[in-house]
C-alpha cells in the first residue's frame, strides 16, 4: 500500500491545483470561465479520491495496531496487516484508479493544452 | 479552650524559674521521644498568672480537654522549686539533663499535691473543667463494689482463693501494689471491685478509679482526683486501675506518677487488673515493680456450677470447651442456662442463637437499631471505645437492652467481651447478606473504626496485639514478629529523630529531608516531621512552572546522585550498542541526550507528592499545584520523563496515590503506560528494567512498579502481568541474600510482597527480611556520621538510602501491624483457623512432600516419574512452583493476545483467514504448551518432584519464554 503521507501529499497537491485554477479567473485569464471551472472541479474530485485512499490506509494500520503487541512474531504481525488490508483492497484500488484516470482527464482539460 | 499564655512579668521570679525548668525538661522529653505515644497529643501547657497578693494562679491545660487551675500561694511555688533543686543536686546524674528529669506533669503535680496536703491548698478551690472519664464518681466511692455481668450470681471469693484474698487486702493496706490478671470473662473486674470494697469496708479511704479502656484516663486523672478529693481519714488512697492491657504506656505513666507520689510521702496503694497475657511479657511490666501478681481461677467456680446443674462427667469436657476451658464465667453462666432449658450442651451455632434470644435480639428490630447494636457488639468484642456519635445514637433510640449494654462512666458498652462477640456473630450471620442494610464483618468494622479514631488508639490497640500475639495459638513467629518489630522500630525512630533534629536540612539534601519527613509523618512524629518538611518546602518552589524548582545557587545535594545515574546509563547504552540489533534506546533517550535537571525535577515532583500525601494536615493548594505540574509534565512528554526509566512513572504514580489522586485520569494514564512499557527491541513487557544500568537493579524497579500498580488499586485486567512480574521479582530476590547490601531494594520488595501476598511462604520470607532490614536500620553503626555521605560521594549508594529505607520500613511495619490486627480480629470472631485446613495448607509448602492422595490410577499414568527417581531440594521445589505460575501466566497472556488478533483477522477476512495462518498455528502451539503444563503441574502436585520433572518444566519454560525464562536447574550437560 502507498504510504499515507504520500497520498495525503498528492491529495493536497491536486486540491491546490483546482483552487489555483479557480482563483486564476479573478486574475484576468483569457480562457473560458466554464472550462476553467470544470477542470478545477475535476482536480478537486481527484483530491477527494486520494484522500479517501489515504483514509483507508490509515484505518487499516490503526485496526492492525490495536491487536498487535510485542509478543507476536513478525509472521503473525504480517498476517494481521494483510488481513486488514485485504478487507479494503477493492475500495482502495478503485479510488486509486479513479484518481489516476481523473488526473489524466484534468490535465487534458487544462485550457490551452 | 483558651490559648496558652506565657508567664507574665508579675509572676514571682522564683515561680518563673520553676515553671521554666518544667518546660525545658518537658521539651527535652519530647525531643527524646520518651513520652509514651498517648502523650504526643496531650500538649500540656502551664500558665501562670498573678492572682493577687501573695498568690499565683496556676493552670494546667491539655489539648485533650484536661484543664485544672487554682490559686496557689507563692510560698508553695517557692517550696516546690527548692525541692526540685534539692532533688536535682541529690541525684548523681543530675548534670545529664534527661536523667535528672521527671515528667513535667509529675514534677509539678507531685509538689502541688504535697502542698495541697501541707498548706491546705484545697481551700483555694481546684477547678477542673473537663478531665478524663475516669474522674472518680463519688457515688461509686461510697457504694459497694460494682458487680458486673454474671459475677452477681457466682461465689466470687472462690475465683481468688481466700488466703490470696487476705494477702491482697493486707498488701493494699500496706500501701503496695497488686495486679489481678485473668482471661476475658474470668471475673477480674468483679474481684477487683470486691477487693477494693473489702479495703474500704472498715475505714474511710479515698478511692480513685481509672479504666484504661477510656483513652481520656491517665495520670492527669489521678492528679485531678488527688487535688479535688478531701484528705482520707484512714490516711491512704486506693487507686484502682482497670484494664491495664488496654494501654501499657498509659499504665506505665500512671505507675510512674504513683512512684513519684510515694516518694513524696503520699500513701497510695494500687489495685490493677488486666489480661492474663500480661504475664507472658515481664519485660513490659517492669514499671509494676514488685507488685503482687494474682491470677483468677474461675474454672473451680465453673465446675461447681456445672455439677450443681447436673452436667454429667462425660459431658463435662464439652462444657469446658464451650466455656473457654472453664475460664469464662459469663459464657459458663449462659451455657448452663441453655443446659437447664434444653438438657444438652449447646453447639457453637445454637449458643450464638441462644445468646441473641437471651438478650431479646431475635425479635423485630429496625435496621437503625440493629446497626446501632451491631456497632456496639463489634467494638465491644475488641474492647474498643464507643465513639461519641454512637453513644448519642444509642440514647436517641432509647434501647431497651439494659441487660446487654451498661453505662460505664460517661459511656456505654457491652458488659462482657464474650457476649459482645456472640452478639456480633449473630447479627453478622443473619444480616450480612441483607440487600438493604448488609452488615460488614466485625473485623472490618473494628478496623474501620480504628481508622476513624486515628493513630493514637491504633497504637494502643497494637500494644494489645503484642500481648495477645505472645500467647496466641498458631501465631508462631509472625505473631511474635509484630511485638519484636514494634519495639525494634523504636530504636530506628530514635535514630531518625535524632538525625533529623541535628540537621533538618540533611546536609542540604532536600530528598533526604523529604523522605525523613515522610517517614516521621508515617510514624506519627509530626513535630520532627514538620521541621524537615518545612525545610523542603522552603527550598523547593512549588509554584515554578512547569515543575517545582530548587531555590539556591548550588544544586541540591541529591543532584550528585543523578550524575552517577547518568554515568551508569552511558555504560548501559554501550552494552546495548555492543549487543547490536534493535535493543538500543531511541536517540532522545540515550544517556548523552538525557536532561538531568528535568529528570531530577520530575523525580522530585514524585517525592514531594509523597511528602504532601503523608502530612496529616492536607494542604489543598500545594497538592493541586503539584498535581497540575504532574499533568503538565505528562502533557509535554506523553509520560513522566524520561521514557526509559519506568520507576520514574512509578514514583509519580505512588505520589498521586499518596495525595488521594489514585483514581484521577492522570493516574490511569500512568498505569496504562506502565503496564505497556517494554524495552526496545519489542521485548515482552513481562517486567521492568531500570533503564539506569546498574545504578538501580531490575528487582528494585519491578518492586517499585508493582507497588505503584497495587497501590493504585485497580489493576484489574493487568492481574496476569502483575503476577508474572511478581514471580520474576521473587526469583530475583532469592539471588541476593544479604539485605544490608541493598536496603533500598529490600524495602521496596518487602512492601510489594506485603501488598500482593495475603499469606503463605512469600509473606513469611518478607517478614524475615523485614526483621533483618529493621535490625540494620536500627543500628547505630548504620547511622554513623559520614558513612552514607562518603559512600554517596563515591557513587556506591544513593545519598537518600537511610531516610528512604526508614520510610519503607515504617510503611512495612505499619502494613504488617494492620494485617495482623485484622487477622486477630477475624480469628477472635470466627475462631482460630481449622487445624485440618492448616495441615492441608502445609502440603502446598515447598519441599518434597509425598503425595498423600496418590492413587494406583495416578501411578499408572504415562509420564509419571517413578518414586525411585532422585527428588530435588526444597529450594528447587519452591522455584518449580513459581516457574509453573510464571509459565502459566505467560501462556495465558500470549493466548489471550493471539485470540484477539485472530478474531480481528477473521472479522477482516470474513472468517477466511487463509491457508497460511501463523496466528492459528501459534495458538495451537500454545494450547499444546498449556496441556503439557497441565500434565507437569499435576505431576508436581502428586509429587515427588524429580529432576526429570524439573528438566521437563525448564524445557517448556524456555520454549514459552525464551531467554527471559529463569531455569530452576542449570541445563543438563550433553
Amino acid at each position: 500500500m502507498i504510504p499515507v503521507s504520500l497520498l495525503n501529499f498528492l491529495s493536497g497537491l491536486t486540491a491546490g491545483a483546482g483552487i489555483n485554477l479557480l482563483t486564476s479567473i479573478e486574475g484576468g485569464s483569457n480562457a473560458s470561465h466554464s472550462e476553467i471551472m470544470v477542470d478545477s472541479a475535476v482536480w478537486v474530485v481527484v483530491a477527494i479520491f486520494l484522500a479517501y485512499a489515504a483514509h483507508l490506509t490509515e484505518a487499516v494500520e490503526k485496526e492492525a495496531s490495536l491487536v498487535i503487541d510485542g509478543s507476536l512474531t513478525p509472521d503473525e504481525k504480517r498476517q494481521v496487516h494483510e488481513a486488514h488490508a485485504a478487507s479494503v483492497r477493492w475500495r482502495y484500488r478503485i479510488s486509486l484508479i479513479v484518481s489516476g484516470a481523473l488526473s489524466v482527464l484534468a490535465i487534458l482539460l487544462i485550457p490551452g493544452i | 479552650m483558651d490559648a496558652p499564655t506565657s508567664p507574665t512579668n508579675s509572676t514571682p521570679r522564683s515561680a518563673q524559674i520553676f515553671i521554666q525548668e518544667v518546660k525545658v525538661q518537658r521539651e527535652k522529653r519530647l525531643q527524646e521521644n520518651s513520652y509514651p505515644a498517648e502523650y504526643w497529643e496531650s500538649e500540656l501547657v502551664y500558665d501562670l498568672r498573678s492572682a493577687g497578693a501573695g498568690t499565683v494562679r496556676v493552670t494546667l491545660l491539655g489539648s485533650d480537654g484536661f484543664e485544672l487551675s487554682a490559686s496557689v500561694p507563692v510560698s508553695v511555688i517557692d517550696e516546690a522549686r527548692e525541692a526540685a533543686e534539692a532533688e536535682a543536686e541529690a541525684e548523681p546524674a543530675a548534670g545529664n539533663g534527661a536523667e535528672r528529669t521527671y515528667w513535667a506533669l509529675d514534677l509539678l503535680g507531685c509538689y502541688l499535691v504535697r502542698a495541697a496536703s501541707e498548706h491546705g491548698v484545697n481551700g483555694y478551690h481546684w477547678a477542673h473543667h473537663k478531665i478524663g472519664n475516669g474522674l472518680p464518681r463519688f457515688e461509686d466511692v461510697e457504694a459497694s463494689p460494682r458487680p458486673r455481668g454474671q459475677q452477681q450470681n457466682g461465689p466470687d471469693s472462690v475465683i481468688i482463693a481466700h488466703s490470696k484474698a487476705n494477702a491482697i487486702e493486707q498488701r493494699l493496706r500496706d500501701g503496695r501494689s497488686v495486679l489481678i490478671d485473668g482471661r476475658t470473662g474470668s471475673g477480674k473486674s468483679g474481684q477487683t471491685a470486691l477487693m477494693a470494697y473489702r479495703c474500704g469496708r472498715d475505714e474511710k479511704i479515698q478511692r480513685i478509679d481509672l479504666d484504661l479502656m477510656d483513652t481520656d484516663d491517665g495520670p492527669e486523672s489521678v492528679l485531678s482526683a488527688l487535688l479535688t478529693l478531701p484528705a482520707p481519714e484512714a490516711g491512704w488512697y486506693l487507686l484502682v486501675v482497670e484494664n491495664i492491657h488496654a494501654s501499657l504506656s498509659t499504665a506505665k505513666a500512671v505507675f510512674g506518677l504513683v512512684d513519684a507520689l510515694r516518694g513524696k510521702g503520699l500513701r497510695i496503694s494500687v489495685l490493677a487488673n488486666g489480661w492474663v497475657e500480661l504475664n507472658a511479657t515481664r519485660e513490659k511490666l517492669k514499671f509494676l515493680g514488685r507488685a503482687m501478681h494474682v491470677q483468677t481461677e474461675p474454672h473451680r467456680v465453673v465446675d461447681v456450677w456445672a455439677e450443681r446443674a447436673g452436667v454429667s462427667p462425660d459431658r463435662m469436657d464439652a462444657f469446658r470447651r464451650m466455656t473457654g476451658d472453664g475460664q469464662d464465667i459469663t459464657l459458663a453462666s449462659l451455657a448452663l442456662d441453655y443446659f437447664k432449658e434444653c438438657g444438652e450442651i449447646p453447639t457453637d451455632a445454637a449458643f450464638t442463637e441462644y445468646t441473641a434470644k437471651k438478650f431479646k435480639l431475635d425479635g423485630e428490630l429496625t435496621p437503625e437499631l440493629r446497626a446501632c447494636l451491631y456497632e456496639f457488639a463489634c467494638l465491644g468484642s475488641f474492647d474498643m471505645e464507643i465513639p461519641a456519635w454512637l453513644r448519642r445514637k444509642y440514647v436517641a433510640h432509647a434501647c431497651p437492652f439494659g441487660e446487654l449494654i451498661e453505662r460505664w462512666d460517661t459511656s456505654y458498652r457491652v458488659g462482657s467481651r464474650s457476649v459482645a462477640r456472640e452478639v456480633a456473630r449473630y447479627f453478622h450471620q443473619h444480616w450480612k447478606d441483607d440487600p438493604d442494610h448488609p452488615l460488614q464483618h466485625p473485623a472490618v468494622r473494628a478496623s474501620n473504626q480504628l481508622d476513624e479514631i486515628g493513630d493514637r488508639l491504633y497504637r494502643a490497640q497494637l500494644d494489645r496485639l503484642d500481648l495477645i500475639n505472645l500467647t496466641r495459638q498458631g501465631s508462631g513467629e509472625v505473631g511474635q514478629l509484630v511485638a519484636k518489630v514494634w519495639s525494634t522500630q523504636r530504636h530506628m525512630i530514635d535514630l531518625l529523630v535524632h538525625r533529623a533534629e541535628q540537621d533538618p536540612e540533611w546536609g542540604d539534601n532536600a530528598a533526604c529531608a523529604a523522605f525523613a519527613a515522610t517517614a516521621l509523618y508515617r510514624l506519627g512524629l509530626t513535630r520532627a516531621a514538620d521541621e524537615c518538611a518545612q525545610r523542603v518546602r522552603d527550598r523547593w518552589d512549588y509554584q515554578a512552572s512547569p515543575m517545582p524548582r530548587w531555590r539556591g545557587d548550588r544544586p541540591s545535594a541529591e543532584a550528585a546522585d543523578f550524575e552517577h545515574l547518568k554515568k551508569r546509563m552511558k555504560v548501559e547504552d554501550e552494552q546495548r550498542a555492543a549487543a547490536g540489533g534493535d535493543r538500543q534506546w531511541r536517540e532522545e533517550m540515550r544517556a548523552e541526550r538525557i536532561e538531568l535537571p528535568k529528570l531530577h525535577r520530575t523525580w522530585m515532583l514524585g517525592v514531594l507528592l509523597c511528602l504532601e500525601g503523608a502530612d496529616p494536615v492536607f494542604h489543598d493548594e500545594r497538592v493541586e499545584m503539584l498535581y497540575d505540574a504532574a499533568e503538565e509534565a505528562w502533557r509535554v512528554d506523553g509520560c513522566f520523563y524520561p521514557e526509559r526509566i519506568p520507576w520514574m512513572t512509578a514514583r509519580l504514580l505512588l505520589g498521586l496515590c499518596a495525595v488521594g489522586k489514585a483514581n484521577s485520569p492522570l493516574a490511569d494514564k500512568a498505569v496504562e503506560w506502565l503496564v505497556s512499557w517494554h524495552e526496545p527491541g519489542g521485548g515482552r513487557a513481562m517486567d521492568w528494567s531500570s533503564g539506569t544500568g546498574d545504578w538501580n537493579t531490575k528487582v528494585m524497579t519491578n518492586a517499585m512498579c508493582l507497588t505503584a500498580l497495587l497501590k493504585q488499586g485497580r489493576p484489574g485486567r493487568y492481574d496476569q502481568r502483575i503476577r508474572v512480574a511478581y514471580s520474576s521479582m521473587l526469583a530475583e530476590m532469592e539471588k541476593q541474600t544479604d539485605v544490608t547490601r541493598a536496603p533500598v531494594d529490600y524495602g521496596l520488595i518487602i512492601e510489594a510482597i506485603l501488598l500482593q501476598s495475603s499469606g503463605g511462604e512469600d509473606r513469611a520470607k518478607a517478614y524475615d527480611k523485614l526483621s533483618e532490614l529493621l535490625a540494620w536500620i536500627s543500628s547505630r553503626d548504620t547511622w554513623a556520621p559520614r558513612r552514607t555521605e562518603h559512600m554517596a560521594i563515591q557513587g556506591t549508594v544513593e545519598s537518600t538510602e537511610l531516610p528512604f529505607t526508614a520510610w519503607q520500613v515504617a510503611e512495612c511495619v505499619w502494613n504488617l501491624a494492620t494485617t495482623e490486627l485484622d487477622k486477630l480480629y477475624r480469628e477472635f470472631i470466627d475462631g482460630p483457623p481449622d487445624s485440618a485446613s492448616e495441615s492441608g495448607a502445609e502440603t502446598s509448602e515447598p519441599g518434597p512432600t509425598p503425595g498423600p492422595t496418590q492413587s494406583p490410577e495416578n501411578a499408572e499414568e504415562p509420564g509419571v516419574p517413578e518414586a525411585s527417581e532422585p527428588e530435588v531440594s526444597a529450594e528447587v521445589a519452591h522455584k518449580v512452583r513459581r516457574a509453573v505460575t510464571t509459565i502459566r501466566a505467560t501462556i495465558q497472556d500470549d493466548m489471550a493476545g493471539r485470540r484477539t488478533a485472530l478474531r480481528s483477522v477473521k472479522r477482516a477476512t470474513k472468517n477466511r483467514p487463509g491457508e497460511h495462518n501463523p496466528l492459528g498455528e501459534q495458538l495451537e502451539r500454545y494450547a499444546q504448551y498449556d496441556r503439557e503444563l497441565d500434565d507437569l503441574e499435576r505431576m508436581i502436585e502428586l509429587g515427588p518432584i524429580t529432576l526429570d520433572l524439573v528438566n521437563a518444566l525448564d524445557e517448556l519454560g524456555v520454549r514459552v519464554l525464551g531467554g527471559a525464562y529463569d531455569r530452576c536447574l542449570p541445563p543438563l550437560s550433553g
